[in-house]
């Protein structure tokens, strides 16, 4: 700080009015110049709410009031930090004061400072009688630039206007914004059980070596996290069904679904096999084990063992070069050498049965797959509401039914990544929607004569195919059925084996490569054709 | 002299003005500018049609100020020894010596009448002595009085026979001043004071030598603020076709003002502000000797003298500029 001193050398008086009036001055210039940063940082954000209110109409964006808001806090911030920073020094008040009629003498007074001579001293004291005379400080008026803020108001008029224009664009932040909304809330449900996943002491949530399981939480908070991120119910139902397929994976020592996936192995073995095949069934592959142990196996039935071993081979997950895939070879060499007994299945069976640790486990997991379920569930039914298909077409809702709601309009089958758990074995339900598959009532717009039959989708090799250039491309004529009613009939199994997934995904690629077919064999318009391949490739969210 | 002395120099000033204001009728703004200059210590270029009192006025300031004067008129064959003085043979007891007889410029105020009418090499006499205020004659350099100033007049009408004075010459003057026709009714009052009367108005010393020393001293001391000198700095590179944005100087200025001219526009700035009873130096007061002090060093090309663009005209310009 510089230390003021007299023409005597001594330090002046504070109270040195000529000094005093130009601090005030510098004082008032101060709170000028922070209130002029405000209003041009206020003028900013007014420009900057134009832009965002002119953007909204091309670009959905979310949260909109919460970025406008964001964006005051943030242009406040700077203006008040750069009028802060712009405090005026003495030297700038001083000359304010010159400009009020001083001619240059509150300036040059700062300067000699500290100097003496008889003109010196003459000058000080004028400029105190002149101080005296007229008290700059006192008549200092920092202005406000009004015209700023005029222009402020008038561009946030503006941009109000903009805003109330309606536009697609608006509807579809609000949309996803509801849709983010939902997710966020969901994910922290998602966060709040892994949370107690983790602090759960239980020995449920313990692996093998008795440590708490964190595969499970941390499967958890990744999909907390992709649903955070997400924009859309159907990546949500994605993501979900994707940590359901590594929770599905996850090793527990042993897989209800895969000792329900061993019922089919003794289809056609004989009565004596038919408890060890409900208990199968019902995911107990232990008691199977034991109901089988005793068990002598005709030649015939051993041979059935063996083909149903290579027809289920598919849906047995077993890890490799482990001792139940090697069971397994020796099974089958067994029953090809006619040598299979119920031992030898009893001890595979058992592979499949877990310990008693991981039977808690197992259970936990199943618990929070069930959670994932009914999540990817809820998610799904939102995505129908939410999501709009291609050509205005709301076909996701009808999936994430099961495309079992009579009166259905847009029915068709879901993606593979989301409809194999979603659909949860409920299999293609026949519509009377007109655009379901299967079951349209009216020909030009049903998918070529798909029978809507408990999940089975047969394609008529002679369906009536629509005139090129005259129905929309996604409009495949199909065959007039009568009724439309719903035939729903629950399949004992495909509702409860995984195999049911496997299914969907060949009835969605059964109808993506019809649909490719349709592309290829007949003249679609060029300009149309795009779209014709797109809404294939999007058929369902594009999985 | 005490600060209190100081606060007389408004008095003093204004005390001189009007007695040379007896003498010379209309010209108020060039009396204050020509005392302006002595008290800065600077010459000053008059310009002016014939019979405008551009002589008169000069030796009323001498008589005021009680300072020897000397008049030179100047001629095509005056010689710069007639100027400076020479040596002569005289004869003294201890014989024939060398001895250095002083010219007309071993004064304190030099009235150099129609300095375009002589020679450069005449005029170039007077280079040493306005600038360092010494006279070299042979191998001897003398010491001018001090106060020294010389108050040159040039007629711009005749120019047949004169030697334009060059632009070395022309940037050792503070002030160029311009005497215009005095206003019809400053004529009716110069025919008052110089035919209507029987006798001429007495003219009363208002101060001596020393007091103009002491004067000099003073105004020597005036403070500038930092901002103002800031803006006459500006002034003067805004003078230069290559230093400045502005379309006027590029367009009519050859070559513009020298730091010269930046020191004579401050120094008659703090005795302008002395004389108006301030004790600082303002930009008005730069702004108002700006004229005086650059419109002889702002040197303009042949398309200002065709358009009859003046210097005056650019430092308007500057000045709004700057302001």
């Amino acid at each position: 700080m510089q230390r003021i001193v007299g023409a005597s050398g001594k330090p002046l008086s504070v109270k040195d009015p000529v000094i005093c009036a130009i601090e005030k001055i510098r004082f008032k210039m101060w709170f000028c110049a922070i209130a002029d940063s405000l209003i041009g940082s206020a003028l900013l954000w007014a420009w900057y709410v134009f832009i965002m209110a002119a953007a909204s109409h091309l670009v959905a964006i979310t949260y909109f009031l919460q970025k406008v808001k964001a964006g005051a806090a943030v242009f406040a911030f700077a203006g008040l930090c750069a009028g802060v920073l712009r405090r005026p020094g003495m030297k700038d008040a001083a000359l304010v004061a010159d400009a009020m009629g001083f001619h240059d003498r509150l300036s040059a007074y700062l300067e000699c400072i500290g100097k003496s001579g008889h003109v010196l001293e003459a000058f000080r004291e004028e400029v105190l009688e002149a101080v005296e005379k007229f008290n700059p400080a006192k008549k200092y008026r920092p202005s406000v630039c009004w015209k700023r803020l005029w222009h402020c108001f008038l561009i946030l008029m503006v941009s109000a206007g903009i805003l109330l224009i309606p536009s697609p664009r608006m509807e579809q932040a609000a949309q996803m914004q509801s849709v983010r909304e939902d997710l966020k809330a969901e994910a922290e449900n998602l966060k709040e059980l892994a949370e107690r996943i983790e602090k759960t002491s239980d020995d449920e949530n313990r692996d093998s070596a008795g440590q708490p399981d964190q595969k499970l939480s941390r499967l958890l908070y990744d999909l907390a996290e992709k649903m955070e991120k997400s924009t859309s119910f159907e990546q949500a139902a994605y993501d979900v069904s994707q940590t359901q397929k590594k929770l599905g994976s996850h090793e527990y020592g042993g897989d209800a679904n895969g000792a329900k996936g061993l019922a089919g192995i003794f289809d056609g073995a004989g009565n004596d096999f038919d408890e060890a095949k409900q208990l199968l069934e019902q995911g107990d592959a232990e008691g199977a084990a034991r109901a089988v142990e005793n068990k002598a196996l005709s030649r015939q039935a051993q041979q059935k063992v063996l083909e149903n071993i290579d027809k289920f081979r598919g849906r047995i997950k077993l890890q490799e070069g482990g001792d139940a895939e090697r069971l397994l070879e020796k099974i089958k060499t067994a029953a090809e050498k006619g040598e299979l007994d119920g031992k030898l299945l009893a001890s595979f069976l058992k592979q499949f049965t877990r310990p008693a640790s991981g039977a808690s486990q197992k259970s936990y997991a199943e618990n929070v797959e069930t959670k994932l379920q009914s999540l990817k569930e809820r998610l799904l039914a939102k995505a129908g509401s939410g999501f709009e298909g291609y050509g205005d077409q709301n076909k996701s809702s009808a999936f994430t039914e099961g495309g079992n709601n009579e009166g259905m309009k847009n029915g068709e089958p879901g993606s593979p990544g989301v409809s194999s758990v979603a659909s949860g074995g409920e299999g293609m339900m026949a519509s009377d929607s007109r655009e379901a598959v299967g079951g349209s009532a009216v020909p030009e717009r049903a998918v070529d004569g798909r029978q809507g039959q408990m999940g089975k989708v047969q394609k008529e090799a002679a369906s009536p195919l629509p005139d090129a250039g005259e129905a929309y491309s996604e409009e495949v004529k199909g065959q007039w059925q009568s009724g439309g009613k719903i035939q729903e009939k629950k399949s004992d199994r495909t509702i409860e084996i995984k195999g049911e997934f496997t299914n969907a995904q060949t009835l969605y690629r059964q109808f993506l490569a019809e649909g490719m077919k349709y592309v290829d064999k007949y003249e679609i318009p060029a300009a149309e054709r795009p779209l014709v391949l797109e809404y294939f490739s999007r058929l369902n969210g594009g999985l | 002299m005490e600060s209190s002395d100081v606060r007389n120099f408004r008095n003093f000033f204004e005390g001189v003005e009007k007695e040379v204001q007896k003498q010379v009728v209309g010209q108020d703004e060039i009396i204050r500018n020509i005392l302006i200059a002595i008290i800065a210590g600077g010459s000053v270029l008059m310009e002016g049609a014939p019979g405008l009192g551009k002589t008169v006025m000069v030796k009323t300031f001498a008589r005021v100020l009680d300072l020897p004067f000397s008049r030179i008129q100047f001629t095509p064959d005056l010689m710069p020894v007639d100027i400076t003085g020479t040596y002569i043979v005289n004869k003294s007891e201890s014989g024939l010596a060398f001895e250095f007889q002083e010219g007309p410029i071993f004064s304190s105020m030099i009235l150099a009448d129609e300095i375009n009418r002589a020679t450069p090499k005449t005029q170039s006499a007077m280079l040493e002595a306005m600038q360092e205020k010494t006279v070299t004659v042979g191998r001897n350099t003398f010491r001018l009085p001090d106060p020294f100033f010389v108050l040159a007049t040039q007629n711009p009408l005749e120019m047949e026979g004169t030697y334009r004075l060059p632009e070395a010459q022309l940037d050792r003057f503070m002030f160029k001043l311009k005497i215009s026709l005095p206003s019809e009714k400053d004529i009716y009052r110069i025919l008052d004071v110089t035919v209507d009367r029987s006798e001429e108005p007495e003219i009363r010393k208002l101060a001596c030598r020393e007091d103009i020393l002491a004067w000099q001293n003073h105004a020597a001391q005036v403070p500038v603020a930092a901002s103002v000198k800031e803006k006459a700095v500006r002034l003067m590179l805004e003078t230069h076709p290559d230093r400045t944005s502005l379309s006027i100087v590029k367009e009519y200025v050859n070559c513009g003002a020298s730091p010269r001219g930046l020191q004579a526009v401050l120094r008659g700035a703090r005795v302008r502000a002395l004389a108006e009873g301030r004790f600082n130096a303002s930009f008005e007061d730069v702004a108002k000797m700006a004229y005086p002090a650059l419109r002889h060093r702002i040197f303009l090309n042949f398309k200002a003298s065709a358009e009859k663009v003046d210097a005056d005209v650019i430092l308007d310009e500057i000045l709004r500029r700057i302001k």
